[in-house]
């Protein structure tokens, strides 16, 4: 697809006219944290193409914390009349996440209307990573740390502006409706991308050196579901779900009906593995009473099911996970315990 | 989106469980198996097996056990005949009723899993001639927890069915066995174990306590299907709840065979 450059006030530019008739969100760093922000046009932001990913995981845009989804009684269908928004600067691990979902949400024989609507709505644009955390694990999933796929544009930070690169036709409508004339990228801005990209991705593949393992994670909870390595991180894990909550493939939701005024609403609200009540029954009965069985259940869901299921594992490296983590479990130190302790 | 279907007649099975006959606006197509999300409006909804004949077309029956603390099922304890209720559904998948033709049907029913059961048994009588023969072991706590009395009682002199019942702990009233329901389990109860088919639905404590008695007796472990009762919130295989191993409940369930499951420890605890 063809690639372009833009100098940092042509991107400006080109946020500002988006901005004028759609929603765009961008990440920029408060509290010493990268959020994703809403672009008004009145309001200088700049967004941080540059460095790894915001603390909310796109699923957030898609499939709501919260919200109505549907209002009964009533004869009519699901009608979706919000403006398609623009995500400007979603790195590799939140793409992942998309086609992770779509999997569930838009792939299967009941598909879920408001994230089919808003995906087909939605302009995404990916961004190269850089500067990676110490918790960025995507190689060790086989991913790289730049836009691979899903992507409708994806722009990469070189000396004095951006390349960028056209994914889809929705992509080079948005840059057209962007109203600048972009150049062609050069040879030697296309080179810089690439030295930019080998480099993160060498970063990432030496901080992960001592978390490689040498069978797939796949493998590893598929044949070390009884390990005792779980053991020492379920009387850690406080089930507080923060894990869950950020995760970019986490999808659980419960529904539940409420009155207001004559008509009932039927509220969608998310939901996480890791609480008592998940898996509770008429009579009281719960299939993962322990914790144990709940602490593992988050790695059957993305490492056995998801690849029985969809063939790919649902997660995608981002380490969101490790970081939220209030007892500090890492992932990738609980699958590397679960192989020693299979090959000792 | 529910629909709404209007309430025809609740009946008391006992203390904690009333049976609902549904006549919902549009016609529910089922087959025995599958469940139904059944609710009041504003309230709620919750995934109930179907305990009537599929061979009824305009209307169902689901049975409500009374939950502690159970909005929707003490909402559905309240309603009246002629109430409305909202119904979305059938979910999941059935039991595969012409591959049990011309073979022994070996149906276990334990407490309130007797729901689905009783559509299963219910297919079963209404062609009986096309089965081998319908076996039925049905154990409930108490002479008065148990479900159908009537229809049981009718089924004790109906030549087409061999039932038997226990209870956990017995009354005075009561003249069967006493004991719980892998008591009444006999292997002299099938003729030929390699092709006949055990069909059953009850708490995992029973299906845990029954799995290592049905090998015994020869039924091979793809002719085992259990109905499996998860906590579904949407029944489209979009919420992650009722996941057990590589299955969702609401959609490749909720009748497993036990070559299906056996691996996963969730099916079972």
């Amino acid at each position: 697809m063809a690639t372009y450059f833009a100098a940092p006030s042509e991107l400006t530019k080109m946020l500002d006219t988006w901005a004028q008739d759609r929603p765009v969100y961008v990440p920029v760093s408060r509290a010493g944290h990268r959020h994703w922000s809403k672009v008004t046009p009145d309001t200088e932001i700049n967004p941080e193409l540059d460095g790894i990913r915001a603390v909310e995981p796109l699923k957030i845009f898609y499939f709501r914390a919260k919200e109505c989804v549907a209002t009964y009684p009533s004869t009519t269908e699901f009608v979706d009349d919000e403006p398609g928004f623009v995500l400007f600067g979603a790195k590799n691990c939140d793409l992942r996440g998309l086609e992770c979902l779509d999997e569930t949400f838009a792939k299967g024989d009941i598909k879920d209307p408001f994230w089919v609507s808003r995906r087909e709505k939605a302009v995404v644009i990916g961004a190269d990573c850089s500067s990676p955390a110490p918790t960025c694990f995507c190689t060790l999933l086989g991913l790289m740390p730049y836009p691979q796929s899903s992507f409708d544009v994806s722009v990469a930070v070189v000396s004095d502006g951006v390349v960028v690169e056209i994914g889809t036709d929705k992509g080079k409508n948005l840059i057209e409706a962007g109203g600048v004339e972009l150049r062609e990228a050069t040879d030697e801005q296309l080179a810089e991308r690439e030295r930019n990209r080998q480099e993160t991705r060498s970063q990432v593949e030496e901080q992960n050196r001592q978390y490689e393992t040498t069978h797939s994670f796949q493998e590893l909870v598929e044949s070390g579901y009884e390990s005792p390595a779980w053991n020492k991180y379920v009387g850690r894990c406080r089930e507080d779900a923060a894990c869950l909550a950020v995760c970019p493939t986490c999808h659980c939701f419960v529904l539940y009906d409420q009155k207001v005024g004559d008509k009932n609403e039927r509220i969608r609200v998310w939901d996480f593995c890791y609480s008592r009540g998940y898996t509770r029954v008429g009579g009281g009965h719960s299939a993962r009473a322990t914790g144990n069985d709940r602490f593992k259940n988050k790695y059957v869901k993305k490492f056995q099911f998801y690849p029985a299921k969809f063939d790919m594992v649902a997660c995608t490296g981002c380490g969101r996970c490790i970081e939220a983590c209030l007892a500090g479990i890492d992932m990738r130190q609980v699958l590397r315990d679960v192989e020693e302790s299979e090959s000792a | 989106m529910p629909i709404e279907a209007e309430i025809l007649d609740i009946v008391d099975e006992n203390s904690a469980i009333k049976t609902y006959v549904l006549k919902p606006k549009e016609p529910l197509v089922f087959k025995p198996g599958h469940f139904v999300m059944v609710g009041m409006p504003g309230v709620g909804e919750s995934p109930f097996g179907v305990s009537s004949s599929c061979f009824e077309k305009d209307k169902f029956a689901i049975s409500v056990q009374i939950q502690p603390r159970g909005k929707n099922t003490t909402a559905l304890h309240t309603a009246k005949p002629g109430d409305t209720a909202l119904v979305r559904g059938p979910f999941g998948n059935s039991y595969p009723m012409d591959y049990y033709k011309g073979r022994e049907v070996y149906v276990v029913g334990g407490g309130v899993g007797m729901a689905p059961m009783r559509s299963v048994l219910l297919a079963l009588l209404h062609e009986s001639d096309q089965y081998k023969s319908i076996v039925l072991r049905y154990g409930a706590r108490n002479p008065e927890l148990r479900m159908y009395k009537d229809l049981c009682l009718s089924w004790e002199t109906d030549k087409r069915i061999d039932a038997v019942y226990t209870v956990d702990v017995a009354d005075e009233s009561w003249q069967h066995n006493v004991g719980v329901v892998t008591s009444i389990m006999k292997p002299e109860d099938i003729k030929d174990v390699q092709n006949a088919v055990a069909v059953a639905c009850g708490p995992p404590i029973m299906l845990r306590f029954m799995v290592p008695l049905l090998l015994k007796m020869g039924f091979k472990p793809e002719h085992m299907y259990f109905s499996m009762e998860k906590n579904m919130s949407c029944g489209m295989g979009l919420c992650g709840h009722c996941r057990i191993g590589t299955y969702y409940v609401c959609k490749d369930g909720p009748v497993f065979t036990y070559d299906q499951i056996r691996d996963f420890p969730d099916a079972w605890s």
